[in-house]
């Protein structure tokens, strides 16, 4: 019996090892797998553990962080990540070519990682096994980071065990540096260009003001009617030249708002002043719905006040004689609401969305009729979505539209 | 009579600009770049200064810096007329001290307009300093 037995015993721990061994064969062959992938990514790869001491960098590391050799002992590679001096040392010993600022930037950024877990720090020594990158749908931080002349996005993703306690952070480096040239080398080629249309066209607007006013004489009818025609063609040039030039500065991130206190209800009959002879001539009312007590928004003047007379013109261009216009105002918990109104022509289902889209022109003839370049909505609603806030269209066809935006309420202290 | 230093490389535009505030009323001193804007602000002390921003020799800037260092100008507004219009520019202007930041392409009554808001402001100001 005991020589059965122990022959049983024999043929279990066998099997046993041999399951051991397939599965020691089958981490070999996915570290493998894993390591010849890391290595073949042009991106580099770092990872660093819950204390911000590296863990792992691929080779592409080296090459993007200008890292000296010395920092990596080849010969050492296991598998085909890199092993060396500077695994175990903390991450910004990694980054030690950048600027002082990027440094700077990298570290705040590693913080801010292990905050967005949303977890408690791990306790040091504590088991580690089912790591993972954060199951999420927020995108990683993303901070640029100067390195001797070259320019790296780094994304910093953190990653959570199986208890959702922070485990680390895998940071992702590439090297930008083309792209910036090239957003750089656009943003200043439409620059140039606006400024080079921008003076002829001073010239054309400006006599042709003065020609209108009777500066040099009085015009005969046709003589007003011509010159009329001249003045609003510069002035769809400008409102071109001004799109472009908006468009190309929010696409580099070059805009910067200047937020502050704003009383909404104050802008908005100020802009309708403004636009009170144009109501008269398209023969549309302007009515308003600005309830009292409405608290202030945190915004940048200048930028609301283009968001508005965008929405405004929008709607009286499209809007035909004996239409009405409403500007309502609403707060919300903290936000206000701004609806503008119109009873025009609509917008068709398949249109609602594309409107939104650079130099989108729906395909109706009261459109056709109109000046524009199409780019008005998409940047309104960069511009609302810059100060925290969403910008969305209602309508219906032959009933009217309604553009609606947010706004977040101001509040004292630290501005958001 | 308000005296108006306009100070533009651009003939066409400084004539525009010219011609329009003569017709307001205003006396006008013509400036074709930043040296002579700086040079005749010194001379001529005009009331009001216009400057373009890209300007041969002396930018429009360093014109407005140069001219805003000297105490006797320290109160003389300065209007900025610019075909550049990025919120730094704009900036850049208004911390050297401009009192208005005018983008290019303008219409003559926009300028007068702002020029005679300035003068009611400055009026207004000098009344307050006079009554504290």
């Amino acid at each position: 019996v005991n020589e059965i037995e122990n022959g049983e015993t024999i043929v279990l721990i066998r099997e046993q090892a041999e399951q051991m061994g397939r599965m020691l064969r089958e981490q070999r062959s996915v570290a493998t797998q894993l390591g010849a992938v890391l290595a073949a990514l042009a991106e580099g790869i770092v990872l660093a553990d819950e204390q911000g001491t590296v863990v792992l960098a691929n080779r592409s590391t080296r090459r993007i962080l200008h890292l000296n050799p010395s920092s990596f002992d080849e010969a050492a590679l296991e598998g085909t990540s890199l092993r060396g001096a500077c695994i175990g040392q903390p991450v910004s010993t990694l980054f030690a070519a950048c600027s002082p600022e990027s440094r700077k930037v990298l570290c705040q950024a590693l913080t801010s990682s292990s905050d967005a877990a949303g977890v408690a720090r791990r306790v040091p020594g504590k088991p580690k096994q089912g790591v993972g990158v954060e199951e999420t749908t927020r995108e990683p931080a993303s901070v640029l980071l100067d390195i001797q002349e070259r320019v790296v996005r780094a994304s910093l993703t953190p990653m959570l065990d199986e208890e959702q306690q922070f485990a680390g952070t895998v940071i992702v480096l590439r090297d930008v540096t083309l792209e910036q040239e090239v957003a750089r080398a656009k943003n200043d080629f439409v620059s140039l260009v606006s400024h080079e249309l921008r003076t002829p066209m001073t010239s054309i607007k400006g006599y042709t003001d003065l020609m209108l006013k009777g500066a040099v004489g009085a015009l005969n009818e046709q003589q007003k009617s011509f010159m009329t025609i001249v003045k609003s063609n510069v002035d769809r040039m400008a409102e071109l030249v001004s799109d472009l030039l908006d468009v190309s500065r929010l696409e580099a991130g070059r805009v910067r708002l200047t937020l502050g206190r704003l009383d909404l209800a104050g802008v908005i009959l100020e802009i309708s002043q403004e636009l009170a002879e144009t109501m008269r001539q398209r023969e549309l009312t302007l009515h308003f719905d600005l309830p009292p007590g409405l608290p202030p928004v945190c915004a940048d003047r200048r930028r609301i006040v283009q968001v508005l007379l965008n929405l405004l013109s929008n709607a009286y261009r499209y809007t035909l004689a004996g239409g009405k216009i409403t500007i309502a105002v609403q707060a919300l918990d903290d936000e206000v609401q701004v609806d503008v109104i119109d009873t025009g022509i609509g917008i068709s289902e398949q249109d609602r969305e594309s409107i939104f889209e650079r130099f989108y022109r729906a395909d109706h003839p009261v459109v056709r009729e109109q000046a524009g370049t199409g780019l008005g909505l998409p940047i309104a609603r960069s511009l609302i979505e810059m100060h925290g806030g969403r910008l969305w269209v209602r309508s219906e066809e032959q009933v009217g539209s309604t553009f609606s935006f947010t706004l977040p309420v101001y509040t004292e202290g630290p501005a958001r | 009579m308000t005296r108006i230093l306009v100070a533009e490389d651009d003939l066409d535009i400084r004539e525009l600009i010219a011609i329009s505030l003569r017709y307001a009323g205003y006396e006008v001193i013509p400036a074709a770049d930043g040296q002579q804007a700086v040079d005749l602000t010194i001379a001529e002390k005009p009331d009001l200064i216009i400057l373009d921003v890209q300007m041969p020799r002396v930018s429009g800037f360093e014109a407005l810096e140069q001219i805003k260092v000297k105490p006797e100008f320290a109160d003389t507004p300065v209007v900025i007329l610019s075909a550049k219009g990025q919120e730094s520019e704009i900036q850049a202007g208004l911390e050297l001290g401009a009192t208005q930041y005018i983008l290019k392409p303008f219409s003559p009554d926009e300028l007068i307009n702002k020029i005679k808001q300035i003068e009611t402001d400055t009026v207004e100001t000098t009344v307050e300093t006079l009554s504290e």
